[in-house]
């Protein structure tokens, strides 16, 4: 019952940045961040969702996020806000990573 | 050694060091040759226990039947629906619970594989209810340290479990009546973190056709797969477009987990996959069974299974504790549209289309929250066209990313989280299969009529709980009565007759289709009425009236074959518009006119027009009333009808 990670049938892939529509990519592992192969592959998986939503400050993948970070509930809107002020610090360009994510995110986590 | 009676015990003293030494080899001697004694204990003790589950006949246990699939479950010769010969121990376990029954027994008792291979790793569910039924302790069987299920169990970590139905999409063979799978909730919050068990027909077929036929026949084996169920709700909502409904059943963490054992049995296993009967929602039906033997879920279905009625089966079997809807990417996307004037649907397209830029300046002069709307719908569409294929990866990053950069500034004030209006639920729609009586006249000849079809949804019934525009009947038919004539004829036998009809708008052009084929009673040169066969497909486009309702333009092609016709043939071009229209949740009005012209051998005209109404009186029974008239070969014939229909 592991995580086994099977390709969607839309059949476009491409790196581990915006647009994946499949995790089957490796890639860079978070330095930041305790290495937990869930948020990895979270992040990989949902990474054009997670943004939108922390660009609107709202939603479940962003909910998802903070909970697999492990940010207490009653710290989630102050998590939520800071990412959306910070969302270019997060998202630093248009092929951001998603090792990069993770590591700038934790930066706002405290 | 000698013995003195004076000195014994101080011998014995003096040598208690190595009476210790021997009494621990005779310990370890004993412990040797009672090896084997032992396992003779073992031996018979399963050979009590094998005759023990004969004479109680567990192999017909209820229980038993569930774990292996075998159906029927009351017959004498029962046959396991998994086909897999790694999912049976015995040779002949497919046919024989027996004979399968002893094989396990056997098998949990074998010393010689401990590690992840042994039965009791292997089939958890099995052993597990073997132990109880029979009473063995675990210090009774072999130690075995199961790592990988082990592991796999603190992965699911099962708590709860929900029943997901993926609704139909009218557009895939695959999934016209939708589909269903399991997921496992688990210690996190947030749903998307659950895992999800889903059956499906493995395939690489991407023609319809071929899917379709292969999947009727079993020729695809179906295996389940077990997923973050963050990547089926990507690949639902947000690829193929389809709202998902969360069935959250009552199950305990007891009744999950065996749940869950079960489905680590089965994994990995294959079976041949037919579209109608054993399909996805059939065989998720087992690991309800597991979970909780006293209900009965797989004897409900005879012929095919759809999924909504498994849904409905569940339902009534007492498991559903609640409901939830999760609206997919496209149906967000006409909900966002609808809340927004037309000038912001616009810059939301042409932002998405990047024909303007996030931050242009007729929209950074709006308000947030109106910017916040805008920018939130351009997103989803954005996403919604590269899912697509419209555009390149790099202007989508670069798109994507500038318009987040833009929403983001505006804070979280702008904009609230979209409430997108929850529909009927698909279970409380009407039954699927249909039968009616009905009466009317017909150029001044009153004829009485039955009619029945077995699935699913016609453009008339009732929408609740079904896609609006979606039509899909099989064995639509009629058989009608004229006593003054004493005449019995069949009126019409429909095999598949499918319209899809979806709505057209800003941001949405999709192409609206209709195919039918079965036997009519047609007019023909003589002004005789006699049965065709017709063929009859088409494509248009749809409006939305503004959700008042469909209208729809559809160009058309129909052949039809008959003994009257001169050459037995003749091939029509035309076309038909109309629109349907539902008040209130229980009238509905549906009109239509259609023409064709018959250039070819049989040269000819038909003109008709009909207006239809439906009333649902409650869930499962309606009143149609039908107008219809009609022009062929020169001959008009009118004809009103009105009955009553049951749905089952």
């Amino acid at each position: 019952m592991s995580q086994s990670l099977q390709a969607t049938t839309n059949g476009f892939l491409g790196n581990q940045t915006f647009g994946i529509t499949s995790g089957t990519l490796e890639c860079g592992t978070p330095a930041k961040a305790v290495s937990n192969e869930r948020l990895n592959h979270f992040v990989r998986f949902n990474m054009d969702n997670l943004a939108k939503d922390i660009a609107q400050g709202r939603g479940e993948s962003l909910d998802a996020f903070a909970e697999l970070l492990q940010i207490p509930a009653d710290q989630r809107p102050a998590f939520n806000a800071k990412l959306q002020q910070n969302f270019d610090k997060v998202f630093t360009s248009s092929s951001v990573e998603m090792a990069a994510v993770i590591d700038n995110s934790v930066t706002f986590a405290n | 050694m000698s013995f003195t009676g004076s000195s014994l015990s101080q011998r014995a003293y003096r040598s208690s060091r190595p009476v210790c030494l021997f009494i621990f080899i005779l310990v370890v001697a004993a412990l040797f040759v009672s090896a084997p004694a032992c396992s003779a204990d073992d031996t018979a003790y399963l050979e009590t226990q094998l005759q023990r589950a004969l004479a109680e006949q567990l192999h017909r246990d209820r229980y038993w039947q569930i774990l292996l699939h075998y159906k029927p479950d009351d017959a004498t010769n029962p046959t396991s629906l998994i086909d897999d010969p790694s999912f049976f121990l015995s040779p002949v376990g497919k046919t024989d619970p027996a004979a399968e029954l002893a094989a396990t027994l056997r098998g949990i008792f074998r010393s010689d594989v401990t590690g992840d291979d042994a039965v009791a790793c292997r089939f958890p569910a099995r052993t597990a209810w073997l132990r109880e039924r029979l009473g063995i302790t675990p210090g009774q069987l072999p130690a075995v340290a199961c790592r990988k299920l082990d592991e796999a169990l603190a992965t699911a970590d099962p708590r709860k479990a929900v029943l997901v139905f993926p609704s139909a999409h009218i557009n895939s063979p695959a999934s016209m009546f939708g589909h269903t799978l399991l997921r496992i909730d688990n210690r996190f919050q947030n749903e998307l973190l659950a895992y999800s068990v889903s059956y499906a027909a493995h395939s690489t077929d991407t023609n319809g056709v071929a899917y379709a036929f292969k999947g009727i026949f079993g020729l695809y084996p179906g295996r389940y797969t077990i997923l973050p169920y963050y990547e089926k709700v990507k690949e639902y909502n947000d690829i193929e477009h389809r709202d998902v409904w969360e069935y959250h059943l009552n199950l305990t963490e007891e009744e999950c987990r065996r749940m869950v054992l079960h489905v680590w049995e089965v994994q990995g296993t294959y079976s041949d996959y037919y579209f109608f009967d054993e399909n996805c929602s059939y065989n998720l039906l087992f690991f309800l069974e597991a979970a909780r033997p006293q209900v009965r879920l797989t004897d409900k279905f005879f012929y095919w299974v759809i999924p909504s009625d498994t849904i409905r089966v569940v339902r009534d079997a007492g498991f559903v504790a609640s409901v939830k809807y999760r609206p997919s990417q496209g149906t967000r996307i006409r909900y966002l549209a609808a809340q927004l004037p037309p000038g912001d649907q616009q810059a939301a397209r042409a932002i998405a289309e990047i024909q303007s830029a996030p931050d242009a300046a007729e929209l950074t002069a709006a308000s947030p929250e109106q910017q916040g709307r805008v920018l939130e719908l351009a997103a989803e569409f954005l996403q919604y066209r590269y899912n697509k294929g419209e555009l390149s990866k790099e202007d989508y990053n670069n798109q994507f990313h500038a318009i987040l950069k833009q929403r983001s500034r505006l804070g979280a004030a702008a904009g609230v989280a979209p409430a997108v209006p929850v529909p009927v639920r698909p279970d409380a729609g009407h039954a699927t299969g249909r039968a009616g009586l009905a009466a009317g006249v017909r150029q001044g000849r009153f004829f009485t009529e039955l009619t029945g079809r077995f699935a699913y949804h016609d453009i008339m019934d009732p929408d609740d709980g079904y896609i609006p525009g979606a039509q899909i009947n099989f064995g639509d038919s009629a058989v009608r009565y004229y006593p003054a004539a004493d005449q019995l004829q069949l009126q019409r036998l429909h095999f598949i007759d499918i319209l899809s009809l979806s709505p057209r708008n800003l941001f949405f052009q999709p192409l609206s289709w209709k195919v039918n084929f079965g036997f009519d009673q047609e007019l023909f040169a003589d002004g005789s009425e006699h049965l065709a066969f017709r063929v009859n497909s088409g494509g248009g486009m749809v409006s939305g009236l503004n959700g008042a309702g469909l209208g729809f333009i559809l160009a058309e092609t129909d052949l039809l074959l008959a003994e009257k016709l001169e050459d037995k043939f003749a091939i029509g071009i035309g076309g038909s518009t109309g629109f349907v229209s539902t008040f209130n949740h229980f009238w509905k009005i549906g009109m239509k006119l259609s023409g064709f012209y018959y250039p070819l051998i049989d040269e000819h005209s038909r003109l008709q027009a009909a207006l239809d109404q439906n009333f649902r009186v409650n869930l499962n029974n309606s009143i149609s009333v039908s107008l219809k008239g009609e022009h062929t070969f020169g001959f008009d014939r009118y004809e009103v009808s009105g009955g009553w229909n049951s749905y089952f």
